[in-house]
C-alpha cells in the first residue's frame, strides 16, 4: 500500500490510528502494539498476501535466534551469530542477487542466462538488514531483550517497513515501553500530520513532476536516441531532484507517521544537496543507511584504525558493497563505486589540505559535490552501462547542444549555447513551451534544495504556511490526477 | 489542541487560495486561457458555416495534421476543424459542438487514443473543468460520471456518427443523422 494512495489516506490511516488508540485504552500497551502489528502486515500484504508469509517467518525466526544468540557463549554464541546472519544473506541472496549471478556468469562464460521466475519480496532490504542489526547486537550483548509484541512492533511498524528510515531496535522499543507512547496526545498528532503532509507535497506535488522529466530524458536514451547537452543535464537535475524529493518525502511521511503513533523515527535527510563535501554528503543523505553502513560494514572491516591505504579499501568495498545493496545491476555497483571513489580522494584531500579554508574554498566545494552527486545519479537511474555512457556523453556535449528554435528567435543571445533544432524529443516530450517549464520548475526545485531550510529546521509557523502553500495542490494529484506513483525506493 | 487549530486553519487557507486564484486570476493554469480563445473561435466559426459542413473533432493531432481547405476543396463543403488538445476530454468537446450540428452534416472523429481513456477524476479537474469553472460553470455542475447523462448524449451522437452511412465511417468518420 501507497503512502500516496486515497486507500492509505482515507480508510485505512484513519482505521489504524483509531484501532491503535482504541486499543491501548482497552487493553493497555500490549494490545496497542498487537493491533499495530496486525495493521503493519496487512498493510505489508495489501498488494502481495503471500510475500507476507516471508516477513512473519523472519520475523519468528530471527525473534528466536537472538533468543539463541544472548543465552549461548563463547564459540557457540559466534557460530549462531554467524549462522544466522548468513541465513539472512541467504536469504535476501536468494530473492535479490541469484538471477543478478545468473545473468554476470552466463555473460562471462558466453551462455545464454536462464532466469528464475523469483518476485522480489517488497522492502527485504529494509526488514532483512535491521534483523541483522538487531542479531549482532544480540551477540555484543547490547539486546534490549524485547518481548514477541516489542520485537514486531519495532521491525514491522508500517511506517517505516517499506522502506526505513532504517533504524535500531535501541531506537524504538524503548518507545514502545514507555505508557506515553500509548496516550493521545493532540500536539504530538498534529506535529505529526504536519510533517506527513510536508512529506506527501515532496512527493506528489515536486517528485512526481520532475519525475515525468526524467523518464522523458532517461527511457529516450534507452531506446537508443542520443540526447544533446541540455536535454542530457535537463533529465540529470530532473532525476537529482526527483530522487532527493520522492525519497525525503517518503522519510518525512514515515517520521509523521510515527509521530501520529507516538514514536519518534530518526532522521533521514539534513539537505543533502547543500553539502560542501563528500563525506559531508554522506551525513546528509539517507543517514540511517549511513549509520549502518559504517557500524556494521565500515568499522567492522578495520574502519580508518589500520592506516590509510585499508581505510580507503574499506571505503571502497563499503560503498561498493552499499551500491548493491540498493539493487542488483551493475549500474549500483559503479555507483557505489563512484562515491567510494570520492570518499577516497575527499580523505586524501583533507589529508594534504588541512589548513586550505575559506569562503570560497567552502563554495567551491559544495558546486564539486552537487556536480559529482549528480554525474553518479546517472548510473544509479540508467538502464544499463550503456545508457549511462550515452547520457554522460550528453553531460559533456559528446552529441552537440541544441535549443529549440523557437525560443532561439524570441531570445537570440541563447544562440550561444546551442545550435537551433525544431524540438528536443528528450526533453518535456519535445514540446517547446514543455522545455521552458521544465527549466524554469528545475530552477525552482534548485532554489528549494540550495537555499530552503528543511523541514526539521523550519519553524511551527513557517511549516504551516508551507501547507498553506501546497495542500490543496497535494489533494489535486492524490484524488485527481487518476494516477498514483509508487516509491523509488520501494524498489530497494 | 490549538496547533491542530492552527493546522486545520493552514489546510482551510490552501483550499481558500486555491479555489480563489483558480477562479478569478489565473485559469488553472494560464495556458488555458488560450486553449479557451481558441475553442471559442473555432466554436464562432462552426456557428457561422452553412450546412452541410464537415466536422473535425479530436486532439492536437487533428489540429495540425488536418487541412479544412484542402478537405473543403475536395469534398466541395466548409469545413471546420475542431481539434484542441488532447487534454480536452470528449464530453467537453461533445457539449461544445453539438448545438452547432445539424442534419446532414459529417463529424470526422479521429480522436487520440488518450481522449478515450480519460477518467472521470481526471475529466472533472482537468481542462475540462479548469475552462468550465469559468466559462460555463452550469455545464461543469450537471457533469456526471462518464455513464452518466451528459457523456450518454456524447456517447449516443458518438455511436450515431459512427454508424453512419457514410463511406468513411470506417476510419472515424460519419454523418451526424440525428443533429
Amino acid at each position: 500500500m501507497l503512502f500516496n494512495s486515497v486507500a492509505f489516506l482515507i480508510y485505512f490511516l484513519p482505521a489504524a490510528l483509531a484501532l491503535f488508540y482504541l486499543a491501548a485504552r482497552l487493553g493497555g500497551g500490549e494490545a496497542a502494539r498487537w493491533t499495530l502489528i496486525a495493521a503493519s502486515f496487512f498493510f505489508y500484504a495489501y498488494t502481495l498476501p503471500w510475500h507476507l508469509l516471508l516477513l512473519v517467518g523472519s520475523l519468528l525466526i530471527n525473534f528466536q535466534a537472538g533468543r539463541w544468540i544472548e543465552a549461548a557463549d563463547g564459540d557457540r554464541r559466534w557460530w549462531l551469530a554467524a549462522g544466522f546472519v548468513a541465513l539472512n544473506l541467504g536469504l535476501i541472496a536468494w530473492f535479490k542477487y541469484l538471477n543478478f549471478l545468473i545473468g554476470t556468469v552466463s555473460v562471462a562464460l558466453g551462455f545464454d542466462p536462464h532466469f528464475l521466475a523469483i518476485a522480489l519480496p517488497l522492502a527485504i532490504s529494509f526488514f532483512t538488514f535491521q534483523q541483522i542489526a538487531y542479531l549482532v547486537n544480540a551477540y555484543r550483548g547490547q539486546s534490549l531483550q524485547p518481548t514477541i509484541s516489542e520485537y514486531m512492533s519495532f521491525v514491522a511498524f508500517f511506517p517505516h517497513l517499506i522502506a526505513g528510515p532504517l533504524v535500531q531496535h535501541s531506537d524504538i522499543i524503548p518507545q514502545f515501553r514507555d505508557p506515553r507512547t500509548y496516550r493521545f496526545d493532540a500536539d504530538r498528532f498534529t506535529a505529526g500530520l504536519t510533517v506527513f503532509l510536508l512529506g506527501l507535497a515532496k512527493k506528489v506535488v515536486l517528485a512526481d513532476q520532475f519525475g515525468v522529466y526524467a523518464d522523458v530524458t532517461f527511457n529516450g536514451v534507452a531506446r537508443a536516441v542520443d540526447p544533446t547537452l541540455w536535454e542530457a543535464w535537463g533529465g540529470i537535475l530532473a532525476y537529482t531532484l526527483q530522487l532527493y524529493f520522492d525519497f525525503s518525502g517518503y522519510s518525512d511521511m514515515a517520521i509523521g507517521l510515527g509521530l501520529m503513533f507516538g514514536i519518534v523515527m530518526p532522521v533521514n535527510f539534513n539537505s543533502p544537496y547543500k553539502a560542501t563535501s563528500i563525506i559531508d554528503f554522506w551525513n546528509r543523505w539517507h543517514m540511517t543507511l549511513s549509520r549502518f553502513l559504517r557500524d556494521f560494514l565500515y568499522i567492522p572491516l578495520g574502519g580508518s584504525r589500520k592506516g590509510p591505504l585499508r581505510r580507503y579499501v574499506n571505503l571502497i568495498i563499503t560503498m561498493l558493497l552499499g551500491g548493491l545493496w540498493h539493487g542488483a545491476a551493475w549500474t549500483f555497483v559503479l555507483w557505489g563505486g563512484l562515491h567510494g571513489a570520492y570518499l577516497c580522494v575527499n580523505h586524501g584531500f583533507r589529508a594534504v589540505a588541512k589548513g586550505v579554508r575559506g569562503r570560497a574554498v567552502t563554495v567551491a566545494g559544495w558546486a564539486l559535490t552537487f556536480l559529482a552527486v549528480a554525474l553518479a545519479w546517472i548510473p544509479f537511474r540508467a538502464h544499463d552501462l550503456s545508457a549511462t555512457g550515452r547520457i554522460l556523453g550528453g553531460a559533456f556535449a559528446a552529441h552537440g547542444a541544441a535549443l529549440p528554435t523557437e525560443l532561439l528567435d524570441k531570445l537570440p543571445f541563447l544562440r550561444l549555447f546551442g545550435a537551433p533544432l525544431g524540438k528536443l524529443p528528450l526533453a518535456a516530450d519535445g514540446t517547446n513551451l514543455g522545455f521552458l517549464s521544465m527549466w524554469l520548475l528545475l530552477a525552482f526545485g534548485l532554489a528549494l534544495v540550495w537555499f530552503a531550510p528543511n523541514i526539521k529546521q523550519m519553524s511551527e509557523k513557517t511549516r504551516r504556511w508551507m501547507i498553506a502553500a501546497s495542500f490543496a495542490l497535494v489533494i489535486q494529484k492524490v484524488f485527481f490526477s487518476g494516477t498514483i506513483s509508487s516509491f523509488l525506493y520501494f524498489r530497494f | 489542541m490549538r496547533s491542530l487549530l492552527s493546522l486545520i486553519g493552514a489546510i482551510a487557507l490552501s483550499l481558500a487560495a486555491y479555489f480563489a486564484a483558480s477562479a478569478l486570476l489565473l485559469n488553472k493554469p494560464v495556458t488555458y486561457d488560450s486553449i479557451t480563445r481558441m475553442m471559442d473561435r473555432k466554436i464562432a466559426y462552426a456557428n457561422s458555416l452553412p450546412s452541410p459542413k464537415l466536422v473535425l473533432i479530436g486532439g492536437s493531432g487533428v489540429r495540425t495534421s488536418h487541412r479544412c481547405d484542402i478537405f473543403s476543396a475536395d469534398l466541395h463543403m466548409p469545413c471546420i476543424n475542431g481539434g484542441a488538445t488532447v487534454g480536452l476530454g470528449l464530453n467537453y468537446l461533445f457539449a461544445e459542438y453539438r448545438p452547432f450540428l445539424k442534419a446532414g452534416d459529417t463529424v470526422y472523429l479521429p480522436l487520440e487514443y488518450q481522449q478515450y481513456l480519460i477518467t472521470r477524476p481526471a475529466m472533472l479537474t482537468g481542462p475540462d473543468a479548469a475552462i468550465l469553472f469559468r466559462k460555463d460553470w452550469r455545464q461543469l455542475a450537471r457533469s456526471r460520471s462518464p455513464a452518466g447523462p451528459r457523456q450518454a448524449r456524447a456517447n449516443s451522437a458518438t455511436r450515431a456518427a459512427l454508424s453512419s452511412r457514410s463511406p468513411a465511417s470506417s476510419t472515424g468518420a460519419g454523418r451526424a443523422a440525428s443533429a
